[in-house]
Order: structure tokens, then C-alpha cells, then sequence
């Protein structure tokens, strides 16, 4: 399947675009979709999302389509679903 | 609670017109205190917006002096004022706009040490700080006093903005757990983007104190002014937050 990833903040500054789309086994859960999106793409990108341990940056706010999602691992994706993810920002 | 005064029934006639608002609620505002984290890009319009809307009391926390690099977006800062301390140009600047504001100008940031007597005196929170370590400071006290607190937060073209009740609503240690590892003290940004951002905190304080509209208790709003879109997130409280979790 197919699903849409859309990022921000320093997130989308490291990626280098607003979204992308990625294609994931049938099963995919929201950390499948966050791993594949950290693999391959740069130090920068890995660590805006990912741990040193591997597991998901817990500051990162995620989302598929409207709703929040409070475990990634536990949330299956459907083909076409969008995944957004909102890296942390402040004011200044 | 104070009336309004012939003078401020004047000046604030044409948004008293407005449907759920009306003299009740700008009397409301008239007998309300807002305390603004730092007055920067967000915090410069988002006290603009209050002090003309007419809200009595701003307690304004900032500390330094105007840097050449804070005016593009701080927009109480001014040239005249480069060297000199933040929170005096700013309260400068308020009062030649509404003169009948008051305005304590605390010329400090908020910390752990002066979080809770600032939150204390006010009836709403308005957090634009750059730094986690304010960000939850203050997070922490509005929680624990049970004062609502506009979040809003700015990157580059971007922004986010929510509004915590406090054990209704996730509250910004929900959001962020910990302090996040990549965030930058300085990043990339236009001041109509703080600007903007800081409108519409300023709108989600008002809407709190005067008792009309719909803040964004739960939502998450983010936009783009990048590509202008505009999105909104349901958002959920932590069950193990180490802040609201208990309340």
C-alpha cells in the first residue's frame, strides 16, 4: 500500500520537502511508516525522528488524518491514509 | 467587577457588536489579567492585540535588551530602543496604545523560580517562549493552578497553536514529554508568521475570558503560510503525563 507522509518544522528542513509518499507492506503500522522514512534519508532525518535506541522520537506529535495517535506501533494503516508528523517547535 | 466606562464603551464599540461578546464580555476582559511569556515575535502581538481589545492587566516576562536581530518580527521593539531592556519598550509601546491598560513588566524569563507567583496573578497564560525548559516551567504551574494556557509555537513559515485546560485537555508535557533534542534556539522566521500565530493566541485568550466562541481545547491547529494550508489535529492527554496526569 501507499500512504502519504507529511512533515514539519525541522523535520521538513532536514527532509528537504512537505510530504512524500512511501509504499509499505500491507501490515504497516504508523512505525513501520516512521521507520521507512528514517532510513536512507541522512543523519539529520534519523534523528529528528528516531532515538539512538531505535525507538520513535516521543516528542514528535503524530497523527493519521485528523486524529492523534498515542502508539504508532499498535495503529495499522490503510492504503491512501496520510500520517503527519509534527515535529516539535517553540516560540521566539 | 469594575463597569466599563463611557470612554472604553467607545473604543471598544464595534467588536461589543460581535454575536456572544457584547458589554458582558468586554467587561470581562476590562476586569481580566493575562500573563504573556516573553514578547518576542508571538508575545510582542499577541499583548498588541489584548491591549487593544481592551484587557486590564498584562504581566509581561522578558528579559534582555533590543537586539538589531529581534526587529523583524518583535513588534514592540523598536530602533530607538536597540540596547536597551525588552519589557520597558514593550510596555512603552502598549500603553501608547491603550493608555488605561496596566502593565507589570517583570523583566525576567520565566524559570522555576518565578513561574508560580507569576501564574498566580493571572487569569490566562499565554506561553511564547523559545525554551522547553520555560515552556514546561510554566506549563507545570498553569496545570497545577488550574489556569488555562494558550500554546503557540512558530517555524519558519509554520505554526502550531492549541489551548490546555488543565485536566480537560492535553497539556504541552503531553505533547512533548521531554525536552526535544534537535530543537534550535534560533531558527528560521518571518515576523507576519509570528504575527500571525500571535492574532490568533491573542483570539483563544479573549474567547477564554469573555466566555464565547470555541478555543481549541483537544485541536491542535498548524498551518503553512508556505503552500497556506491549514490543518487542524484532534489531540490526546496522556494518561502518563508527569504533569496533568493526576489532575
Amino acid at each position: 500500500m501507499r500512504v502519504t507522509i507529511r512533515v514539519s518544522g525541522q523535520l521538513r528542513a532536514a527532509l528537504g520537502v512537505a510530504s512524500l509518499d512511501v509504499a509499505l507492506d500491507e501490515a504497516a503500522s504508523v512505525s513501520d511508516a516512521i521507520v521507512s522514512l528514517a532510513e536512507g534519508r541522512g543523519a539529520a532525518v534519523r534523528a529528528a525522528l528516531m532515538r539512538d535506541g531505535g525507538d520513535i522520537q516521543p516528542t514528535l506529535v503524530i497523527a493519521v488524518g485528523s486524529d492523534q495517535v498515542s502508539d504508532p506501533a499498535g495503529h495499522s494503516l490503510r492504503d491512501g491514509d496520510t500520517v503527519t508528523i509534527l515535529h516539535p517547535i517553540s516560540g521566539g | 467587577m469594575r463597569a466599563l466606562t463611557d470612554e472604553e464603551r467607545a473604543v471598544y464599540e464595534w467588536q461589543m457588536w460581535s454575536p456572544g461578546f457584547g458589554e458582558e464580555g468586554q467587561t470581562r476582559l476590562r476586569n481580566s489579567s493575562v500573563l504573556v511569556s516573553r514578547c518576542g515575535g508571538l508575545g510582542s502581538v499577541v499583548a498588541y492585540e489584548l491591549a487593544a481589545a481592551g484587557v486590564g492587566r498584562l504581566l509581561l516576562a522578558h528579559a534582555g535588551c533590543v537586539k538589531p536581530s529581534d526587529l523583524n518580527r518583535q513588534l514592540l521593539m523598536t530602533h530607538d530602543w536597540l540596547g536597551k531592556p525588552r519589557v520597558e519598550s514593550a510596555k512603552r509601546r502598549l500603553l501608547d496604545l491603550n493608555p488605561r491598560l496596566d502593565v507589570v513588566a517583570v523583566a525576567e524569563n520565566i524559570s522555576e523560580d518565578n513561574a508560580a507567583a507569576l501564574v498566580e496573578q493571572a487569569d490566562v497564560v499565554v506561553d511564547c517562549a523559545p525554551l522547553f525548559a520555560e515552556r514546561f516551567a510554566m506549563n507545570r504551574q498553569a496545570v497545577g493552578q488550574g489556569k488555562p494556557i494558550v500554546e503557540c509555537a512558530m517555524y519558519d513559515l509554520e505554526a502550531t497553536i492549541t489551548t490546555v485546560l488543565p485536566g480537560e485537555t492535553p497539556c504541552l508535557a503531553c505533547l512533548h514529554p521531554s525536552d526535544p533534542p534537535q530543537w534550535k534556539r534560533e531558527f528560521p522566521v518571518f515576523g507576519a508568521v509570528s504575527g500571525t500565530v500571535g492574532c490568533v493566541a491573542a483570539m483563544e485568550a479573549i474567547k477564554l475570558l469573555a466566555g464565547f466562541g470555541a478555543p481549541l481545547l483537544g485541536r491542535m491547529a498548524q498551518f503553512d503560510l508556505r503552500d497556506m494550508s491549514f490543518h487542524t489535529y484532534n489531540i490526546r492527554r496522556d494518561p502518563r503525563c508527569g504533569v496533568c496526569a493526576g489532575v
